[in-house]
């Protein structure tokens, strides 16, 4: 990231309402800003901080009209970034976005980075690294569920889990490591081998349970990566729109200014779901032809999931060599009815039959569907829904890890606690090697260290000395 | 003032830091001076008659491998000698010997006189003399130290070592006393204000004794007997057991009752310490008796020891009665005791203040960050123990003749030593108490064990100049016939009496039953060993998968000790970081990103924002660089 560039970006979910707010944050931003703006006003840089006015907007090459909207302007450091910032409300559809941010780019201003403006509020002082933390999930929820996950991260219920597991580590190192220091005293408390190996089962189940939750959270944080492939003119882009459209498409990014494979997010019912190298569909119409391949190869790379499309009841040759790249990731056999809906119908026994024969994977699901009209959408959605996203994280009102660093945490404080039990009958002095190290993991989750905590302990609790 | 013959390094104070700075720089070829209050008080033990125990042991043990005295030292002067915590773990087998206190400080003392380039005077020193050092900003260099009585002592380099003798205060209940430790004089004479005027960010600790006890006047048939090991194991590498094995002499248990408690809380209110008459900060974990009893007021009895002061007295030290009470009240509680009904006092507990330093003003040489040479050991850098100030007086001495001598400092950080974590919990995290080493603070605990001390710190030792060449060679004759004994068991078959194999040998020491001893039958081409050898080839076997971890540990401890934050940092302007991690960073201004992870009160938050920030300087410099 670099700081002293001025970038913008899309701050509302599109259509969400009527209006959308554009943001550009940076040194430059009032300059930049002043060429999209035409109004018989003063310069922004010369208006009143943190006063609207009106204005057109407006593509600063062609001087072409895009919209008109609400333009506010705030001088840094008064501003959640610190920077100077301007806000463009416009309308809220895609295209207008689009077209506005394309000229912003033009004009000079980089695309945001997700979560970009929450870094540079956090890099210039404006919040401390937790705040930053839970408003960057809460920035990234793209959807009912996600905001949920968010906000019970927000409410620190994570936190407070990780907290109590390991308060309950360290309270079993304060009973070894007093033992250890004060071997004289006859009347101090010891903690049994068994005691040990029990208690680490208990709290080693505790994280298992909350990492079982941990791909489904998130997946719901950050949406799950959805490859959609099939041979050209089957339907992929229409069934594109329809999932897009369907409940209104978040665009997280603009197609050619900030990666390759651009992808954009899709509200289904409440689940994010992200779909990869939507520019590639757009502009190629299909993925297959001669740089669509390595483009679908890349797609299915990074996916979770992919939805394979094809129009008709029987696998081609080519859709049995493009199968052959999906490896072991989950497909879905979306059978698309299209116009020209060819109906030379094999059994769906037969496709099955001839995938086994090929040794390719099996589909998880095989859907009919109509990206015309709709049909099948609902039933794809409750197929994503049972098969990559827990019901418990889903409905029920418990502790959501939400990002890979906290996974990592629980897998490190996990393993470190399965060497606690592969170890029984080892001195307690070295399970304790492993006791830390999942204290430690789990302070990492939640920001605190441990060795002063097991010393202060050993004096508040125990009588000790000369 | 008159000039007397300069010295390279002067020491100021005799005690247990003193004695190993004064020893290191002389051995390392500098002529050195020692200055003591009193002769009488070198090397004195004040307050327990023991050496070692958990932890402190390991630091013994490691004094010695770096060429220290006190190792050598308690081994000719031990009463008993125990190895603490056999049934746990290799790592935390902890060597502690009850000392003959007056033959421990007299043996040491003529150990001082028998070393070559060193001076002893009896005198307090009451200024250190500097002057600026050119080419610095404020910053000061020594140039000698001046004699109560007026004499000036040039000098390239000084350790301060005044323990608990600068501007001490004895408190024995409404009875106060201007003294030091045992009834010596307090070192009063201006060298407090001499600190402060230099800018030394100086404060008040408080620790204390309890009262010593006529054996004849003991019951010991009432209290439990412990007597020392039949197996010895020397403190220090140079010594066999064979070499030093003596008669012994027991200790004794006994407790505390509800009588002795009553007498306590009827007396809470002449207690200096609940009177507000103390106000020094006194360390949690040797509390007075009196401290005890309130603040564990449910407990029923507390455990004591009678430790005996050495062979040719009577007197016995009552471990665990540490006590600030007025004597008729440390008489009356003792009396109640099992034993104790017509115990006789020899000498009255007492808690003592003494003027020590904020160790955050310290580099990790022990060198004061403001003044070139001067340097500072022991408690009055905020430790307390005769261990711990011996071990940061070996290294203030090393680092302080390495810097004349223009050689690298002492090569020792938390990986490699308990040494290494003292030292760095105390410039690093600094103390609000006295602070007393434990197992508990060495995050790479198994790695640093008291058996293989030699083997981390011997080349160390060697490369300073204070390990022979002739102790050297046998450490590495040692140190082969490990690795060799190591690969054997490896590559060896277990084969039981009927010739059939179980495996190799090294797979079978790995099951926690079994020890390198009991697989002796099974172990065909075994040749004796001296125990030290095969008993690491044992523990490097038996605990190979931890080993490894933490050795990967120590890996990623010294990455994050690479990425160096420059000198000129400014913590507080630092956006994002907490203030409270601000402030302390900038007191501590650490020079790696490892350093300032172990300060109290910066949480690893507070390390992301700092990596942010130096991620973020380093990108900002280099594109300046790119558009110049």
């Amino acid at each position: 990231m670099n700081i002293s560039s001025t970038v913008c970006a899309l701050s509302t979910p599109v259509g969400t309402g009527g209006i959308a707010v554009i943001r550009v944050s940076g040194g430059s931003a009032f300059p930049i800003c002043q060429k999209i703006l035409k109004n018989k006003g003063k310069k922004l840089s010369e208006r009143p901080s943190h006063q609207a006015f009106f204005s057109d907007i407006i593509d600063s090459t062609s001087g072409e009209l895009l919209d008109q909207g609400l333009i506010l302007p705030m001088k840094g450091p008064g501003t959640f970034t610190g920077e100077d910032t301007v806000e463009i409300d416009c309308h809220g559809g895609m295209y207008i976005c689009r077209r506005i941010l394309e000229t912003l780019v033009q004009a000079g201003c980089s695309m945001a980075q997700p979560g970009e403006f929450t870094k540079r509020a956090f890099l210039n002082g404006k919040l401390d690294l937790t705040q930053a933390e839970a408003i960057m999930d809460m920035i990234d929820a793209g959807t009912r569920y996600s905001l949920k996950a968010a906000s019970s991260q927000l409410k620190g219920r994570l936190l407070l889990e990780a907290d109590e597991l390991r308060n309950e580590l360290l309270s079993m190192l304060v009973d070894i490591e007093v033992n250890i220091d004060y071997p004289e005293y006859d009347d101090l408390p010891e903690i049994s081998d068994d005691d040990i190996q029990q208690k680490s089962m208990d709290i080693n189940q505790r994280i298992k349970k909350l990492l079982v939750t941990a791909d489904s959270g998130i997946r719901l944080r950050e949406g799950l990566s959805t490859a959609i492939i099939g041979l050209p003119n089957v339907g992929k882009s229409s069934l594109l729109n329809r999932l897009l459209r369907e409940e209104r498409a978040i665009v997280t990014n603009i197609p050619g200014t900030t990666r390759d494979i651009v992808s954009e997010m899709a509200d289904l019912q409440g689940l994010p779901v992200r779909l990869i190298d939507t520019a590639g569909i757009r502009e190629t119409g299909d993925l297959v032809e001669s740089l669509g391949v390595k483009r679908s190869f890349d797609a299915i790379e990074k996916s979770d999931l992919v939805l394979f499309v094809s129009d008709r009841e029987f696998l081609l040759e080519e859709e049995l060599k493009l199968l052959q790249s999906i490896g072991s990731k989950t497909w879905f056999f979306l059978i698309n009815k299209t116009d020209t809906l060819q109906h030379e119908k094999a059994s769906l026994e037969a496709i099955l039959q001839k995938l086994s024969e090929e040794k390719l994977p099996l589909p998880r699901r095989v859907i009919h569907i109509s990206a015309l009209t709709g049909e099948g959408i609902d039933e794809l959605t409750e197929e994503i829904r049972e098969t990559f996203f827990s019901e418990d994280v889903l409905e029920k009102d418990m502790p959501l890890v939400t990002n890979l660093r906290q996974k990592e945490a629980l897998i490190r404080a996990s393993e470190a606690l399965d060497r606690v039990t592969s170890s029984a009958g080892m001195p307690q002095d070295l399970l304790s090697i492993d006791l830390h190290e999942a204290a430690d993991a789990l302070g990492d989750l939640t920001g605190k260290s441990a060795r002063d905590d097991v010393i202060t302990q050993i004096f508040s609790r125990f009588c000790l000395g000369k | 003032m008159y000039q007397e013959q300069g010295a390279d390094v002067a020491v100021i104070g005799g005690g247990h830091a003193g004695c190993e700075a004064a020893l290191a720089c002389a051995r390392l070829g500098l002529k050195t001076i020692l200055f003591a209050i009193s002769l009488d008080s070198i090397a004195q033990m004040p307050c327990n008659p023991s050496i070692g125990g958990t932890s402190k042991g390991h630091l013994v043990r490691e004094i010695d491998a770096l060429g220290g005295e006190m190792g050598k030292n308690i081994d000719k002067t031990y009463i008993q000698t125990r190895m603490l915590n056999t049934a746990k773990g290799p790592a935390v087998h902890s060597l502690r010997a009850q000392a003959d206190k007056f033959r421990y400080k007299e043996t040491m003392k003529l150990t001082l006189e028998h070393t070559p380039n060193l001076r002893i005077r009896q005198n307090e020193i009451v200024k250190i003399h500097t002057e600026a050092l050119e080419g610095s900003e404020g910053e000061r260099k020594i140039t000698g130290v001046e004699t109560a009585t007026g004499a000036y002592y040039p000098c390239r380099a000084a350790i301060i070592c005044t323990g608990t003798y600068l501007n001490s205060r004895c408190i024995h209940g409404e009875y106060e006393t201007l003294t030091g430790p045992n009834g010596m004089q307090s070192a009063r004479g201006g060298l407090t204000e001499n600190l402060a005027s230099l800018g030394l960010p100086l404060r008040r600790f408080k620790t204390g004794t309890p009262a010593r006890v006529d054996g004849k006047t003991i019951d010991f048939d009432k209290m439990t007997v412990q007597e020392g090991d039949a197996h010895i194991v020397p403190f220090s590498f140079e010594n066999t057991a064979d070499g030093i094995r003596r008669e012994q002499k027991p200790c004794y248990l006994t407790y505390t009752n509800e009588k002795t408690h009553e007498v306590i809380r009827a007396n809470l209110h002449r207690s200096p310490l609940y009177g507000g008459v103390i106000h020094g900060i006194g360390p949690r974990y040797c509390p007075s008796i009196e401290d005890k009893v309130v603040r564990f007021a449910d407990k029923e009895r507390h455990q004591l020891f009678l430790e005996p002061e050495g062979e040719n007295t009577e007197e016995y030290y009552v471990q665990g009665m540490s006590s600030s009470l007025p004597e008729d009240v440390q008489r009356d509680m003792l009396r109640t005791i099992p034993g104790l009904e017509h115990v006789e006092i020899m000498r009255t507990g007492y808690a003592i203040e003494y003027d020590c330093i904020d160790p955050l003003f310290l580099e990790e040489t022990l060198q004061i960050k403001t003044i070139r040479g001067l340097y500072s050991a022991g408690q009055f850098n905020g430790s307390s123990g005769y261990e711990e100030a011996a071990a940061q007086g070996l290294v203030a001495g090393i680092n302080a003749a390495m810097a004349l001598l223009e050689k690298e400092p002492l090569k020792i950080d938390r990986t490699n030593s308990y040494i290494g974590v003292l030292i760095d919990d105390l410039c690093t995290k600094g103390t609000n108490e006295p602070y007393r080493m434990m197992t508990s603070r060495a995050e790479y605990r198994l790695m640093l064990r008291q058996d293989n001390a030699d083997l981390r710190l011997t080349p160390e030792g060697y490369r300073v100049g204070l390990i022979s060449q002739e102790r050297y060679e046998a450490f590495l004759q040692k140190k082969a016939m490990i690795e060799k004994e190591i690969l054997r068991l490896q590559q060896t078959r277990a084969l039981d009496e009927e010739g059939h194999s179980h495996g190799l040998m090294s797979d079978l020491l790995k099951h926690p039953e079994n020890t390198y001893e009991s697989l002796a039958a099974w172990d065909q081409g075994r040749e004796p060993l001296p125990e030290a050898v095969w008993q690491q080839a044992e523990i490097q076997i038996k605990y190979e998968g931890y080993i490894r971890r933490e050795e990967a540990a120590i890996a990623h401890f010294h990455k994050l000790e690479k990425r160096q934050i420059p000198e000129d940092t400014d913590f507080l302007s630092i956006q994002g970081l907490r203030l409270e991690a601000r402030q302390k960073l900038n007191a501590v201004r650490p020079l790696s990103v490892g350093q300032a992870s172990r300060i109290s009160g910066v949480s690893p938050a507070d390390i992301n924002v700092l990596l942010v920030y130096l991620a973020r300087k380093n990108s900002m410099k280099e594109e300046g660089e790119d558009t110049k």
